[in-house]
């Protein structure tokens, strides 16, 4: 039979390993959330009130418009759509390698100031690409060529980060081995480390291309070309049958390319 | 800060032939903890074959990291080939070094998606030109062949356009063996070629060693705590304990009481 009033170290504390700085921090994150609901977040009143007015703009853009000239017009609009995304991924990851090269610890050429290219690279990650794309549209003007330098940025943001940290978590061992050859540090990268960072660098490449898919189709909101643009415009006239068709075009764009990239990444695997 | 090389006092007589490498009074330190090598004074003859034995952490690695200005000295000065640095080598100094040197490491340390011809050709990296050594691909044709004949020297030929992960430890430190040896050094340092082997492979790999080392002249430094391997592959044997050398005497006479000496007190 359990002795029941055996000592009491024997029942650990159900709050053990919580600090009580963690515990007021949670509390007050907690206050921070219910506050800001109150403030931001959608009554019950304002959702059920939401519901006819839905209802109606969905009733609106039923049936989609497939008018065969309004669908030639957007086709080109996809092709340009794709172009700024592929080309501005493809120019992004290319810039991320020397500059991840750059910014990862203990492989960067220039040692101790790596820190200011993980500096830019998270700069470019952290400002979002609306941002990017207004301030290109304001430097070269509307059209896909801002939309092409966002998409670059943007992905040199976020393979930047990753091809560094792979770079990173190569393994040593190849490394010192070609050090000990008499190799340089461009070598080293080239041989042995790129090599080893490769599988890495190839999932986020595609992730890169998936998120300058999804990108591209909203960078025209702000006149950086593509379909947003068309989207825009069909919202800005009313031409909801115009934006059913284009919201379906972009769901079965961004599915396709999530589809393809998935595979890849499993082939590689 | 890296000192250049100067031309190397040499204390021997006239006509002797000037030692491959020279330590004297080496001291490395890592940080203000207790020194991992202390007064080394250390000499290999060409076309010598020395083992050096000591227990783990006695000191072997770092010796022979030193060796070849892997890690900076601390205290004392090495000589090879007869040109003298401290602490580091100056970099264009260093790069001329390694050219004369082989290097293999314990663990292998190939690059493991690449291929085995390229890991092999990735021993010309240092040579002018060597961004071609990259991959086997795009090598010049001449470094293809120099790293055939490399290959099979150490019988891997048929295995050159494997994976180098898809190989058995053994082979991997064959082809580690054949990216040093592709470039015909005139010294071939290996910290502990056969530790991470079976007795089988390493016994095969050591023998690879000295087989090549001889049939190329290749002067032979390797370390080892296996005292069969070292007994049985070298000229001279010398212990290293707590990062002094124990003793150094030829290979046949090395007693068990030194040796006993040199592990006692290790858990290695």
């Amino acid at each position: 039979m359990v002795d029941l009033s055996a000592p009491k170290r024997i029942t650990p504390s159900r709050l053990a390993g919580t600090s009580v700085g963690g515990f007021v921090a949670l509390v007050v994150l907690g206050a921070v959330i219910i506050s800001s609901a109150t403030e931001v977040a959608p009554s019950p009143e304002r959702l059920v009130a939401g519901v006819p007015r839905m209802a109606n703009l969905v009733e609106r853009m039923m049936p989609p418009n497939l008018d065969p000239a309004f669908l030639e017009r957007i086709a080109w609009r996809i092709l340009e759509t794709f172009q700024i995304a592929l080309v501005g991924a493809a120019i992004g990851i290319a810039l991320s390698l020397p500059i991840a090269w750059a910014a990862a610890r203990g492989v960067s050429p220039v040692g101790p100031f790596n820190f200011l290219f993980k500096a830019l690279v998270s700069l470019f990650r952290t400002v979002p690409d609306l941002i990017w794309a207004l301030i290109f549209v304001v430097a070269v003007g509307l059209g896909a060529v801002a939309g092409t330098m966002t998409i670059v940025v943007d992905t040199i943001g976020f393979c930047g980060r990753f091809f560094a940290e792979a770079m990173e978590d190569a393994e040593k061992a190849p490394q010192d081995a070609l050090n000990a050859i008499g190799a340089n540090r461009f070598s080293v990268l080239c041989a042995a480390i790129i090599p080893d960072a490769m599988p890495s660098m190839i999932n986020a490449s595609l992730f890169a291309l998936e998120k300058a898919v999804r990108s591209s189709v909203v960078l025209g909101l702000v006149g950086a070309g593509g379909i947003g643009q068309e989207l825009k415009v069909a919202f800005d006239l009313f031409q909801y049958q115009n934006a059913a068709t284009i919201i379906l075009v972009i769901f079965v764009i961004v599915l396709a390319m999530e589809y393809v990239t998935d595979r890849l990444r499993a082939r590689l695997q | 800060m890296a000192a250049g090389m100067t031309a190397a006092t040499s204390a021997a007589a006239p006509d002797a032939p000037a030692p491959v490498i020279q330590t004297l009074g080496l001291e490395k330190a890592y940080g203000p903890s207790a020194p991992v090598l202390t007064g080394v004074d250390l000499s290999v003859a060409p076309g010598e074959r020395v083992a050096l034995i000591g227990a783990n952490g006695s000191g072997k690695s770092t010796l022979m990291r030193c060796l070849i200005g892997l890690v900076p000295l601390t205290a004392g000065s090495v000589s090879l080939f007869g040109h003298r640095f401290t602490h580091l080598p100056a970099a264009s100094a260093r790069a001329a070094m390694r050219r004369r040197i082989g290097f293999v490491f314990q663990n292998h340390s190939l690059v493991r998606r690449r291929s085995v011809l390229s890991n092999v050709v990735h021993g010309l990296l240092g040579e002018p030109g060597s961004w071609r050594a990259f991959t086997q691909a795009t090598a010049p044709e001449h470094w293809r062949r120099r790293a055939m004949v490399a290959l099979e020297e150490v019988g891997l030929a048929d295995r050159a356009l494997d994976r180098a992960d898809t190989l058995s430890g053994g082979q991997q430190q064959r082809v580690a063996i054949a990216r040093a040896l592709v470039r015909r050094p005139e010294l071939l340092i290996a910290d502990e070629p056969a530790a991470s082997l079976d007795p089988a492979a390493g016994r095969e790999v050591m023998a690879l060693f000295v087989r090549l080392a001889e049939e190329h002249g290749i002067t032979l430094l390797f370390s080892s705590h296996d005292m069969a391997h070292a007994a049985g592959f070298s000229d001279r044997v010398v212990g290293l304990k707590e990062g002094r050398i124990a003793f150094d005497r030829p290979s046949g006479a090395v007693s068990a009481e030194m040796l006993e000496a040199t592990f006692e007190g290790s858990h290695g």
